[in-house]
């Protein structure tokens, strides 16, 4: 575990569940110590519980909060069961209802054949798209892509997710 | 618990690497006959129950009957939350209902495969990659079951573990484990009785089903000039190109997106080519166990996204060059 994270990032992890028993005891000191912290732990959460549609935390909850985190000598993390931490988070809802962002129409699928990619060149039909950028917040990007991931990992037959994405034939 | 030693709890993480070392590897051979075998149970027994799909915070489930009789199999299954959607299959041949999409569907042959996981390969080539053992003894919906659990090869992807009743050789249950052993995605009867007994009512469709292509096209290359734009090499060992998608963006008609599904024969990456730069922080992001990495290149970006460990979709990210 790196040393230079900074409190905050220790915060998140502990929030993740991915803290040592150790260390987490040292950032549940520093937790109580300092009320700058405190806040971005009450924020974090009640951003993760507004994404996940729990209803929010009443405003008076930090108050109740402090008072029961300076009471206690042992606070049990919320075990949040996540990978090893690495990169950045991602806060997308994934089952809401998807603002379809993806028509998509299969060029083939087949079955699996060999063991080795398809490398096969050809003939080239290149058609270059305007590299057009298009103006989309990150979460519906995101989403977009989860939705278009999932239409096409998923087994329609044993109840994969709602198909969200419709696959429709490509208007030309 | 109150771990206050990091020897101590060193000492447990060695403990049980020896452990799995000695556990029971099953042989290639026995591995493959225990697969096919459920494989083939889960398309030839008759029975009827209620199975449970979880897949990170959504659960569904589904009510499912089949029959085998004089040769002919006929199966119906139906959701039962959520939209309704319910298919019949006679044979080969599927008939679907979606409530909540057109139903326009060409079905993947792969999505087909009666064995919970999403087996699109064929068995040995599966445990190239990942090697079965087995873990003990369990009870599923009232029924023992043995318990297997398929175990990556390498540090590319994640275990799934199977509960896989003897007598009858069906697969009762499978769940997909993340970077933390946490369960990610479970199928799971929690009721299912064997044996056909039972009225055949129950195998007629009650929502006007229709029917549903199969897609029978094997492994065409790669389309849409793919294969000039880019150098496509070292891709993670064991994924193959499943189906390649044309996707365009609601509302930009023009922006042409190249979707390459890949799979190892039970997990799938996505990987995105964008003929544009898209909104999105470059690098790599994750939720839950899905890893997700934006290689952004000159005028096009690169995206990966999959239910595998990160090295996974940085090496899927990096595979992809533009000529």
């Amino acid at each position: 575990m790196s040393a230079k994270l900074t409190a905050e990032e220790q915060l998140s992890a502990l929030m993740d569940g991915e803290l040592a028993e150790a260390e987490a005891r040292r950032v549940l000191a520093e937790l109580q110590a300092s009320p700058a912290l405190q806040v971005s732990w009450y924020e974090w959460h009640m951003q993760q519980d507004s994404q996940h549609g729990h209803p929010l935390l009443s405003p008076g909850f930090m108050s109740g909060f402090s008072a029961r985190l300076s009471a206690e000598p042992v606070v049990v993390a919320p075990q949040r069961l996540r990978p090893a931490r690495t990169g950045r988070r991602l806060l997308v809802p994934l089952t809401a209802a998807a603002s379809v962002a993806f028509l998509g129409v299969a060029l083939w699928q087949g079955l699996y054949r060999s063991a080795v990619p398809v490398q096969a060149p050809l003939a080239a039909v290149s058609q270059p798209a305007p590299a057009t950028v298009v103006a989309q917040v990150d979460v519906d990007a995101v989403r977009a892509y989860l939705a278009a991931h999932r239409e096409a990992a998923n087994n329609p037959l044993n109840g994969g997710e709602p198909l969200q994405v419709a696959l429709q034939p490509e208007s030309k | 618990m109150m771990i206050r030693n990091p020897l101590y709890l060193l000492g447990v993480q060695l403990l049980l690497a020896t452990s799995l070392h000695a556990a029971d590897f099953l042989s290639p051979a026995e591995a493959t006959r225990l697969i096919e075998r459920a494989n083939q149970a889960a398309q030839q027994t008759s029975y009827q129950g209620v199975f449970m799909h979880q897949h990170d915070d959504m659960v569904e489930s589904f009510r499912i009957i089949q029959l085998v009789e004089g040769g002919s199999e006929q199966e119906r299954c139906e959701s039962l939350d959520g939209p309704t959607r319910e298919y019949v299959r006679t044979g080969a041949q599927y008939h679907m209902f979606h409530e909540d999409t057109p139903l326009n569907l060409v079905l993947d042959r792969a999505a087909t495969s009666r064995f919970f996981p999403r087996l699109t390969h064929r068995v040995g080539d599966v445990l190239a990659s990942y090697q079965l053992r087995k873990l003990g003894r369990d009870r599923v919906a009232g029924l023992e079951a043995d318990v297997y659990q398929l175990e990556p090869r390498d540090g590319l992807r994640y275990p799934h573990r199977l509960w896989i009743n003897e007598a009858s050789g069906l697969l009762l249950k499978s769940m997909m484990l993340g970077a933390q052993r946490e369960p990610v995605e479970t199928y799971t009867f929690v009721q299912l009785r064997l044996g056909g007994g039972f009225d055949k009512k129950l195998l007629k469709p009650v929502n006007p089903v229709h029917p549903v292509l199969l897609d029978s096209s094997v492994g065409k290359p790669l389309q849409g000039g793919l294969e000039s734009q880019w150098q496509i090499r070292d891709l993670p060992p064991g994924f193959v190109l499943q189906k390649q998608i044309v996707r365009t963006p609601q509302g930009d008609k023009g922006r042409k997106v190249q979707h390459l599904v890949y799979s190892d024969g039970l997990v799938t990456v996505s990987v995105f080519l964008d003929p544009s730069v898209v909104q999105l922080a470059p690098g790599l992001a994750r939720q839950g166990s899905l890893h997700f990495f934006v290689r952004p290149l000159p005028r096009q970006t690169v995206t990966v996204l999959g239910e595998v460990p990160a090295e996974t979709v940085k090496a899927f990210a990096a595979a992809f060059t533009p000529r």
